[in-house]
């Protein structure tokens, strides 16, 4: 059986995660290392930066790579033209700006390679081919930026 | 939680990581929405060592150009200047310059009337040039003094490394050797297109005693050149004598400079050399990595065979339009086991024989360019290559016999392909889109009559073949609607990393190629000029769900008649990345194409609307007005309307991503 470990997280909420799961974070991979595994049963990691709904998600992410398809690699970064993501995760990140902001944050603050590449990728996505103004539209950045 | 989050307030590490998978015109977009992105743009280093910055004539106010360039710009390019920086303005260009010059590593001018003095001056500022370049600029040169210390002090120009002084018909003995004393680090030096003398009669004329001499200002012969090549031995490794009358003497000569060792040898156009120049060439050095011998004409294939054998760590290897060598000498190509680039379009060697070659020995497993423009293969051979060579990123076979079979492997196999050229090839839309190996209903082989190389394109007035090519594509049509996407056949799809693909002359490619077969995520350059292209495939490519082929940037539609405004003004707003645009000889567009233009494409650079005879000169010349950048040519009336009054670029540079132009 494998073991479970409690993440808090910054709206209070308590999660029970497998711990194969939790370590594909490279944040909670670390904490345990220096935590100890035996000691971490009663201990609740809190994550201060993440709230429970994205908390959800990620590990909505987490769990169904770690079951069904391999966490994409991390590609070649020079390779631009890898701007292809799998069909779940497509459909997994057809969400609003917002979250996928803060699934960016906590991709990057959890330290999870795969789902920082495919949220970026997406973004990228969603800028290829488009005007600044349209970029903008898009992100809604507020207007008024111009380079010098 | 603010909707739609702080897209500006994004780390830096990230909005790095998303414009590694962006080209550099999305880059350039980001970066013009806010702060945090145009920062991350500036810095990125990578950025910063790939941006050209090209200042071009008719930015009239160079200094306003000059002042807007990043301050820590790499690359910088002069094009088309004839302004003297001299009095109060040439002070305030010059003090910009001081702040520029300390960053800049490659400068390069083309076709410049600069006087020598402001070369001079411009060049006394740069402090780590690595890279020079003086292309097709002769008044620089015409007094002679040019790099001369009376001018000015060039002592900094010791970190260049790579000098390039092309096509200059008053290079000099004498400014020669002010060069080699004042870069006394060369490794790379060309003098591509230079007027070198290499009889020894000429020497005589001008040097005619052994001492006490001064070098000629007006004359520049090889003995000199070969004295500085002798000199610099040391460090000098790359050599470009391409388009230049060197002979079998010259090389020789090269080979007795003891200490030489090349890694870089272009003799492109070269064809003074004969075979005594090439045995002693590559007999000596062994060591060349790049060797170019386009368009030169005595080589043979003992010369051939020795290149192979002896040249074991070429790399690169281009022979373009060479003649003379058979069969028996092509089959030592497989004995280069590094080459990655291998250029022999139109050298007239092949016919089905040689997969014989290739499927005994193989080629080289690292090859990842390929060119084989012209060339006569047949079924297998295509078959063998695409098989073998899975890491191929480049490939032209224009104006090949490839058919719909053929084209198959190619979708299949080269996944990897980057740029695909195959223009002037009899390939049909079941190609491209991939249908031609599932669908075996009677219908579909009923094109097979149809199929041969000898199809008449529609228009022709060959009635019963349009009824045929109508009819087939109608089933076709029929079967790419129906046919779920997992069961379809290689189709062009499967190349994802297309960057730039060539259609041109494909007359058999119609609509609806470019709607079931073109879905691509970074195409930059397309070109269906020629094809069977109507108003609905024009649609049809930006239906496509963002952002698929929304990125392309240069699109040449030329002699597509069937295409009117409707298309244009459906397609045009929504490619913001398009900067060329050519629709010559398209008869069907009016003024209201160019009306679309002036509203949707501030972006454009390049438009050619020659042949056009229904849109108006007077049209042209209010989109002239509207979009001060933009140029515009119009022949076919006999008119050209250009602006500036500037030849029509042919080519962009290389790497498009190499380019960014300046403007207000």
């Amino acid at each position: 059986m494998s073991k479970i470990i409690k993440l808090q997280t910054s709206d209070g909420e308590i999660f029970d995660v497998d711990v194969e799961v939790a370590t594909c974070s490279g944040l909670i991979k670390t904490m345990l290392e220096v935590l100890g595994m035996d000691e971490s049963d009663k201990e609740i990691v809190s994550l201060p930066n993440v709230s429970s709904a994205i908390l959800k998600k990620v590990l909505e992410w987490t769990k169904y790579h770690k079951d069904n398809a391999p966490p994409p690699e991390l590609d070649e970064p020079t390779d631009i033209s890898s701007l292809e993501i799998c069909s779940w995760d497509y459909n997994f990140l057809k969400v609003d700006q917002g979250t996928l902001f803060e699934i960016i944050l906590a991709a990057n603050y959890l330290d999870i390679k795969g789902l920082l590449v495919v949220t970026c990728k997406t973004v990228a996505n969603m800028i290829k081919g488009k005007s600044p103004e349209n970029i903008r539209k898009t992100f809604n950045i507020k207007s008024g930026f111009t380079p010098a | 939680m603010i909707m739609g989050g702080h897209w500006n307030l994004l780390p830096e590490e990230i909005i790095r990581i998303v414009y590694e998978y962006l080209s550099f015109r999305d880059i350039e977009a980001a970066s013009q929405t806010c702060k945090s992105w145009y920062a991350v743009f500036l810095d990125s280093s990578k950025l910063q060592n790939i941006m050209e910055f090209v200042v071009h004539q008719e930015d009239s106010k160079t200094l306003a150009a000059l002042s807007r360039l990043p301050s820590r710009c790499k690359r910088i390019t002069f094009k088309n200047i004839s302004l003297e920086f001299s009095g109060a303005e040439g002070e305030k260009i010059f003090s910009h310059w001081k702040c520029l010059a300390n960053h800049i590593k490659y400068l390069t001018f083309i076709k410049c009337n600069m006087n020598e003095r402001t070369i001079g001056n411009l060049l006394s500022y740069c402090t780590s040039l690595v890279n020079l370049t003086i292309d097709d600029s002769d008044y620089p040169f015409m007094t002679g003094r040019i790099f001369s210390e009376s001018i000015c002090n060039l002592n900094n120009l010791a970190t260049v490394r790579r000098l390039e002084i092309q096509s200059s018909q008053y290079l000099s003995d004498a400014i020669l050797m002010r060069i080699s004393n004042i870069m006394p680090n060369l490794e790379h030096f060309s003098l591509s297109g230079d007027q070198i003398t290499f009889h020894p009669a000429i020497w005589k004329r001008f040097y005619p005693s052994r001492q006490n001499f001064k070098y000629s200002d007006s004359v520049l012969t090889f003995k000199i050149v070969q004295n500085i090549i002798e000199l610099r031995s040391e460090t000098l490794t790359s050599i470009d004598f391409s388009r230049t009358q060197i002979g079998s003497d010259g090389l020789i000569a090269l080979c007795k400079i003891p200490g030489l060792k090349l890694t870089v040898l272009n003799l492109e156009g070269c064809k003074n050399i004969s075979q005594p120049g090439f045995e002693a060439i590559f007999s000596d050095q062994t060591g060349i990595i790049d060797l170019n011998i386009n368009f030169c004409c005595n080589i043979t294939d003992s010369i051939f065979r020795d290149i192979c054998l002896r040249l074991e760590r070429l790399k690169k290897f281009s022979f373009r339009k060479v003649s003379g060598i058979t069969l028996c000498g092509l089959e030592c190509i497989t004995l280069l086991k590094e080459v990655r680039y291998l250029d022999m379009g139109y050298s007239d060697i092949f016919h089905d024989r040689q997969t014989q070659i290739v499927r005994e020995k193989s080629l080289s497993a690292h090859l990842t360019h390929l060119d084989l423009g012209g060339l006569a293969f047949g079924q297998s051979f295509l078959k063998l290559i695409s098989a073998q060579l899975k890491g191929l990123q480049y490939l032209n076979i224009q104006s090949c016999p490839v058919n719909d079979s053929m084209f198959a492997e190619i979708t299949s196999n080269l996944l990897k392909l980057n740029v695909l050229k195959v223009a002037y090839l009899s390939i049909s839309d079941q190609a491209l889109t991939g249908v031609a190996r599932v669908v075996a209903s009677d219908e579909v082989d009923n094109k097979s009559d149809v199929q041969n190389r000898h199809r008449i394109p529609l228009g022709l007035g060959y009635e019963e073949v349009i009824k045929t090519q109508a009819r087939c594509k109608r089933v076709l049509k029929k079967t790419l609607e129906t046919l779920s996407p997992d069961v379809a056949g290689p189709s062009l799809n499967n190349l994802k990393r297309l960057k730039e693909l060539d259609l041109t002359h494909c007359v058999l490619v119609s609509d609806l190629s470019l709607m079931f077969a073109f879905k691509f995520f970074c195409l930059k350059t397309l070109s269906i000029a020629k094809c069977n292209i109507t108003d609905e495939g024009l649609e049809s490519l930006v239906a496509q769900p963002m952002p698929l082929n929304r990125t392309i940037e240069e699109l040449d539609l030329s002699e597509c008649t069937g295409i009117t405004d409707r298309g244009l003004c459906k397609l045009l707003p929504e490619l913001k990345r398009l900067r060329k645009l050519k629709l010559a000889g398209c008869i069907g567009l009016t003024v209201k194409t160019i009306e679309t233009v002036m509203t949707y494409c501030p972006q454009l650079r390049c438009l050619d609307v020659s042949g056009c005879c229904r849109i108006p000169l007077e049209s042209c010349y209010s989109l002239r007005d509207a979009l001060p950048l933009l140029r515009i040519v119009q022949q076919g009336t006999g008119l050209l309307v250009c602006n500036p009054p500037l030849h029509f670029p042919a080519e962009g540079p290389q790497n498009g991503d190499q380019h960014r132009r300046f403007g207000p």
